[in-house]
């Protein structure tokens, strides 16, 4: 089970909003490599790790990982924080906000929505730590 | 009000645990002081009693010490479990990561490893865990500056005083450990997203450190916290990590910051020792 604790695990305080930068970062919070794509690959990925310790490590990952995810998309949120109709234009934001107005949604960079055939999840250890490697590879 | 500075691991160590609490047992293994020398024993018992390990050690690594070891893992064992057997058998990620140059010797290995992180070139051909670290505390370490850029300077990167006095070179958690000592420390660590400074490796040298953010309380302490329960889960039996991990929880005001440890000893994180949730079996209950 899970326990949440109100507050991010690094302070956000964006304070100008940046709406091209809004639409890069989104990429971080539901991209193929982004937060949400690493937190469901460790904490699926545990269930069939037949090792203790990285049972632990995969969870305790997963979790923190969570943590990112907030972090993430209390940056999106804040970039786009009090813009007007000018700045959505400049920014490149309007097809985003078109369909999800200021919302925070969880896509790539190029508007793709999230998808879990970004993780592999294959019940053999070095399998999956392989596919762990990568992508935090990607993420480096 | 808790007085987190005082809590100590008051413990007498379980049966079958060796508490590595000084660098001669470090020495004495070879090793450089991860902390898992302490659970040898316990975890020879468990391989004897029905082994997790004997079956699945080629593949994670986890296997027995002493020549339990070598007979059941062959090729498979990892450097870290070599322990005091002869690591001759013991080759995959060791000689992997030493680039060849150690292959007889895993635990030289596992040190050199850690060596050549921060001395870059500086000694490829003799014992990286005898010379390399020796050479920095010689130049200094002991008791002066520590050499920032290890790469550039050929020495390692040994903090102040973390040099032990038999030359190994410094664990993670010793670091740490200076880390914490104060408080401006561990703020450090969470604006570099690290509290190990051997782990900070900043893209193209540039320093990720930011520095403006106003940190809101006990959130470094809480960093901190993840930070060694991380390092717990692979090295349950760190002293100085679990008293570390008790104090920075205890600093960041996270209940229950001592339930994982085992029943009246505090000398092993059992975190990872419990079966997990999804593996309980009713219908044996």
């Amino acid at each position: 089970m899970f326990v949440y604790e109100k507050k991010l695990q690094y302070p956000v305080r964006i304070t100008r909003p940046d709406p091209r930068m809004a639409t890069a970062i989104i990429s971080q919070y539901g991209g193929p490599d982004g937060e949400m794509a690493a937190s469901l690959r460790y904490l699926s990925q545990r269930f069939s790790m037949n090792d203790p310790k990285v049972k632990g490590l995969l969870t305790d990952i997963g979790v923190e990982e969570l943590g990112h995810l907030e972090i993430v998309g209390a940056m999106v949120y804040q970039l786009t924080r009090g813009m007007c109709e000018s700045d959505l234009k400049k920014g490149g934001f309007d097809a985003y906000f078109t369909d999800h107005t200021l919302g925070v949604y969880p896509q790539s960079a190029a508007g793709h929505p999230f998808t879990t055939a970004y993780i592999g999840v294959k019940g053999d250890p070095i399998t999956d730590l392989h596919e762990d490697l990568a992508a935090e590879g990607a993420r480096l | 009000m808790r007085n987190c500075d005082t809590i100590t691991c008051a413990v007498t160590p379980g049966a079958g645990c060796v508490v590595p609490s000084t660098a001669s047992v470090f020495q004495a293994v070879g090793k450089t002081g991860f902390g898992e020398n302490c659970c040898q024993q316990e975890e020879a018992q468990r391989c004897l009693g029905g082994c997790l390990r004997s079956n699945t050690c080629q593949k994670t690594g986890w296997c027995c010490p002493g020549n339990a070891a070598q007979a059941s893992c062959g090729n498979g064992c990892a450097a870290e479990t070599c322990g005091s057997a002869s690591p001759s058998n013991c080759g995959c990620e060791t000689n992997a990561n030493c680039q060849n140059s150690w292959a007889n010797s895993c635990q030289k290995c596992k040190g050199c490893n850690q060596n050549n992180g921060n001395c870059g070139n500086a000694n490829p051909a003799a014992s990286c865990a005898s010379a390399c670290c020796k050479l920095a505390c010689a130049a200094g370490c002991q008791s002066s500056v520590p050499a920032v850029n290890c790469a550039a300077s050929t020495t390692c990167g040994c903090a102040a005083g973390q040099c032990s006095s038999n030359g190994n070179p410094p664990a993670m958690v010793y670091e740490a450990e200076h880390q914490l000592c104060k408080m401006h420390q561990i703020e450090e660590a969470i604006r570099k997203g690290t509290l190990f400074s051997q782990l900070y490796m900043p893209m193209n040298g540039e320093c990720a450190d930011a520095c403006g953010a106003t940190l809101c309380d006990g959130q470094a302490e809480a960093f901190a916290a993840w930070e060694l329960r991380l390092y717990l889960n692979t090295h349950p039996c760190d002293q100085q990590a679990l008293q570390l991990f008790q104090q920075m929880a205890c600093k960041a005001g996270e209940p229950n910051y001592a339930s994982s440890f085992v029943e009246g000893c505090q000398s092993r994180w059992n975190w990872t020792d419990a079966p997990w949730p999804w593996e309980f079996n009713c219908a044996c209950e």
